[in-house]
């Protein structure tokens, strides 16, 4: 009698972590329909819904292209530090920080800037905004080995008490004095703003893809993404070649926030046309989801940003057939689950025992 | 002890098992009598440490049945194997160093009431070692002890916990000759109170000094069982590996004594903890010339090592390399001091390193072959331009160095972490070699590897001479350093403790100075 025995692979399965994000997204899908059938609905209705509310029309195309794009960077600020053990887990307030220098250029720039030259110097203040707030904690971390896991997170807070202030502070020359209802910054001025491609999607995707493709291209062709592989590999292999780590660290760090500030700049610019604290919070946290389901790929985060912005934007469409709004939430939270439970078939397999005869070879025994 | 004489210790039945899909293990049936102690012999990898592991509750078998003392048993836990009398001692000892001798022993023993006095147990445990003639303090922090003296806490635990069947795992891999000699002696007592002893080891001279039977495994078989007296060491050798090794190459040429390539003068290193690890070093190393330093693990080889490799900062002292790589041979005016150069400078000038942690400091064990091949040479041409990397000459060199190397198994994009060790080891030499090295740093580099790789990996470090490169040889097997070595220091804690030259290589003699003794007989 053969029983089953779980056995460790000696590679992760290829197929298998290609299909896994598919897998993990349809697998929360099974089990996200137990909470809809428990208020009542139909789980195959509700899912219909959101598919044809996200990807239905050009209007919800755009719509949840214009949302991936913020968690998109976020999810690639996240790719650049994972990758290589470093957790950066401050994309939230390196793209706020970002918004906030982008704003502040915008806005110091005026009217009668050039276009070109308002956008550039906007896009650019954003990712220098995001880069050296994540660099005010990537020296004590690649210096001192201070825990940054520690240090982006209470950054996050200062981040958001700023924002808040040059908001909702009275005396704050950045608010927003007309807005009575909704609480916003300064609207920036046209000269500054990416023109819209569609409905509300706006220059900024473009700019977000081809950063997507850059940093990727930056991974695989380049000597500093060779070194950064063989640090993210090993430590120990890293030093034995010369390789300098702390540059390594910092650079990832810089790299990692200056996407998270783009994505502060692509809104403020485009979505948003000014600082607006709820819409940019909560973004950073979501783009460690990106990037887990984009199998800490950085091209992995266009498809898994696409596949969250879809479920969290249908929210209020569902809200007209009666399935409350948070229920997104709830599918969100259960990918990661499922796709924590899909990384363990990457690396161990279900066999019969016994079944398996080949001839060992040298030390592949333990 | 342990039922009548004619039913057996051990008993294990067409035992399989496999890791990773691949099969460790194949039908292996292997006996062991009481009042006998039984080696397993065979290379790395043949699978011996898989079938004890497997004795000793550690893994289940896949297939198979295990009977001691006739009775069958079925392993969940090395508790449920210890509760049957049978323990293993494991190369990496399972001790608490922050605990005493008597914490030690009685850790995980069930017998212990909640209520425990530790007087009471330091008594019991003292009574336990000196009813097995072992000296100890039960007082005493495992941290304090030597490593001989650590696994015979491994021995008494075992014993205290009632033991009768046990396994020792390569045993004398840490131990100075003299601590073998004493372990033999402690080996041969448990067989005289009617034990059974397993000795897993692929050292031959080592069972016959010890050893009743031997049971020889190749690749996961049993490949056969002998008493020690009817078998030659020949034919042991021929089962064990299933092939003749060729003997090691004789040198082609002498080294150049008159033409030094490294000297290291008065060279002081200290430790993590600020303790001194290398204490006044001072060697020379000449074109073509094997210098051989031998010491147990821990005496300062890794710090010199990594000193040399501009990994570890030198407090005081000179490192000179006389022949940096660029300058023509015998060109004296090219010496330079290379002390504390970074390690990425040490290459440049020609410095390799065979670090003794292969595949965590060896390789990026994550990454492909090509990858790892051009970890020294990438940010130059025609690796790299302009900051980015030429795939194509990428390939180009992984082509060249694997055919030049005969590095067999995995291809391209697959990690190499999936290569056998031998193999492993012959990325590292390649890509080390290739850069035309002055000095070639090697620690440790057949350790754990099976006979073949050995013979390789000495070749192509032998072949190496011929080129004038100048090798130092950190090794703790004596047998390996007096093949390959011109010279051969022995260090203990750190200083030198004496130099021979290949006619007064003596096993006992530098044994002795390995363990901080004296030379005996000058």
């Amino acid at each position: 009698m053969r029983r089953l025995v779980l056995e460790q692979r000696a590679t992760p399965s290829r197929t298998f972590s290609l299909a896994l994000p598919a897998l993990s997204a349809l697998g929360a899908l099974i089990l996200g329909s137990v909470p809809l059938m428990l208020i009542g609905a139909d789980p195959i209705e509700v899912y219909r819904l959101m598919l044809t509310s996200a990807f239905g029309s050009t209007r919800g195309i755009t719509d949840t292209l214009t949302d991936a794009m913020p968690i998109m960077l976020t999810g690639l600020a996240a790719v650049v530090t994972f990758r290589m053990n470093v957790w950066n887990i401050g994309a939230e307030g390196q793209l706020q920080i970002g918004a906030v220098t982008s704003a502040g250029v915008a806005l110091w720039l005026g009217d009668g800037a050039n276009t070109v030259f308002a956008l550039v110097a906007m896009i650019v203040a954003g990712v220098l905004g995001g880069s050296l707030y994540a660099g005010l904690v990537a020296l004590p971390a690649a210096t001192w080995r201070v825990d940054e896991v520690v240090l982006t997170l209470m950054m996050n807070f200062l981040s958001l008490a700023f924002i808040n202030y040059l908001v909702f502070g009275s005396h704050s020359p950045w608010r927003d004095a007309f807005s009575i209802s909704f609480p916003r910054g300064q609207l920036i001025p046209d000269s500054s703003r990416l023109p819209d491609l569609s409905g509300r999607l706006n220059l900024g995707f473009v700019i977000t893809l081809a950063v997507v493709f850059l940093v990727a291209w930056l991974l695989k062709y380049t000597v500093w993404g060779y070194e950064y592989l063989v640090v993210a590999d090993s430590r120990g292999a890293a030093s034995f070649a010369g390789i300098n780590q702390w540059r390594m660290i910092v650079s990832s760090f810089l790299l990692s926030g200056g996407c998270a500030g783009l994505g502060g700049a692509v809104l403020v610019g485009g979505t948003l046309g000014a600082m607006e604290p709820r819409a940019l919070t909560g973004l950073g946290f979501t783009g460690i989801l990106v990037a887990a389901l984009g199998r800490m790929s950085p091209t992995g985060v266009i498809p898994a940003a696409i596949v969250l912005s879809a479920i969290v934007s249908s929210g209020p469409d569902l809200q007209q057939i009666g399935v409350p709004a948070p229920l997104t939430v709830v599918l969100q939270g259960l990918i990661l689950v499922v796709i924590a439970g899909g990384e363990f078939h990457l690396r161990y397999r279900l066999t019969r025992a016994g079944s398996t005869a080949q001839e060992a070879h040298g030390e592949s025994a333990p | 002890m342990g039922g009548s004489s004619d039913r057996l210790a051990v008993e294990m039945t067409g035992i399989s098992k496999s890791f990773f899909g691949q099969s460790a293990l194949t039908d292996v049936d292997f006996e062991v009598r009481w009042g006998e102690v039984h080696a397993l012999l065979g290379e790395n990898g043949a699978g011996k440490s898989a079938l004890c592991s497997i004795l000793a509750g550690l893994y289940r078998a896949d297939q198979g049945s295990i009977r001691i003392d006739g009775h069958v048993v079925d392993f969940r836990s090395p508790h449920d194997a210890l509760n049957a009398h049978v323990g293993m001692v494991y190369q990496e000892f399972r001790l608490v160093n922050e605990f005493t001798v008597a914490e030690n022993v009685v850790l995980g023993d069930p017998r212990l009431s909640r209520r425990l006095k530790w007087s009471e147990v330091e008594e019991s445990v003292a009574e336990a070692a000196a009813a097995y003639d072992i000296d100890t303090d039960p007082r005493q922090l495992v941290g304090d002890l030597s490593v001989g003296e650590r696994q015979r806490i491994e021995i008494l635990k075992l014993l205290y916990r009632d033991a009768r069947v046990l396994v020792l795992d390569e045993p004398t891999s840490v131990l100075t000759p003299s601590e073998v000699r004493e372990l033999f002696q402690s080996m041969d007592a448990l067989r005289r109170s009617g034990r059974a002893v397993i000795l897993i080891s692929h050292k031959i001279n080592e069972l016959r000094a010890s050893s009743d039977r031997v049971t020889i495994m190749r690749q996961g078989r049993k490949v056969a069982v002998d008493k020690l007296d009817d078998i030659t060491n020949d034919d042991l050798t021929r089962l064990m590996v299933g092939r003749k090794i060729a003997a090691p190459r004789t040198r082609q040429s002498p080294p150049a004594l008159d033409r030094p390539v490294l000297e290291i003068r008065g060279l002081n290193v200290t430790n993590q903890d600020g303790r001194v690890a290398v204490d006044s070093f001072d060697a020379e190393v000449h074109e073509g010339e094997i210098l051989g330093i031998a010491g147990i693990a821990g005496n300062g080889q890794r710090e010199l090592v990594e000193a040399l490799a501009g990994l570890k900062p030198v407090q005081s002292g000179t490192v000179r390399l006389q022949r940096p790589v660029g300058a023509s041979a015998g060109d004296s005016a090219g010496a330079i001091d290379v002390t504390g150069m970074s390690p990425r400078d040490l290459i440049e000038i020609g410095i390799a390193h065979i670090p003794e942690d292969r595949r965590a400091v060896g390789v990026a064990s994550g990454l492909d072959i090509g990858a790892n091949l051009c970890m020294k040479s990438y940010w130059k041409e025609p690796l790299s331009r302009r900051g980015v990397m030429s795939r194509s000459a990428v390939r180009a060199l992984e082509d060249g160095l694997r055919a030049d190397f005969d590095i067999r198994g995995g291809s391209r994009n697959l990690p190499v972490s999936i290569l056998s060790g031998g193999n492993i080891q012959k990325v590292i030499l390649a890509r080390e070699l290739s850069q035309s090295p002055a000095v070639v740093i090697a620690a440790y580099p057949t350790r754990g590897l099976d006979l073949g790789a050995v013979a390789n990996v000495r070749d192509i470090l032998i072949g190496q001479l011929e080129a004038g490169t100048a090798v130092v040889l950190v090794s703790e097997d004596l047998d390996e350093l007096f093949i390959m070595s011109d010279r051969l220091i022995v260090l203990h804690a750190g200083r030198i403790m004496g130099e021979f030259e290949p006619a007064d290589y003596d096993r006992e003699t530098v044994g002795a100075l390995m363990s901080g003794g004296t030379a005996a007989g000058g």
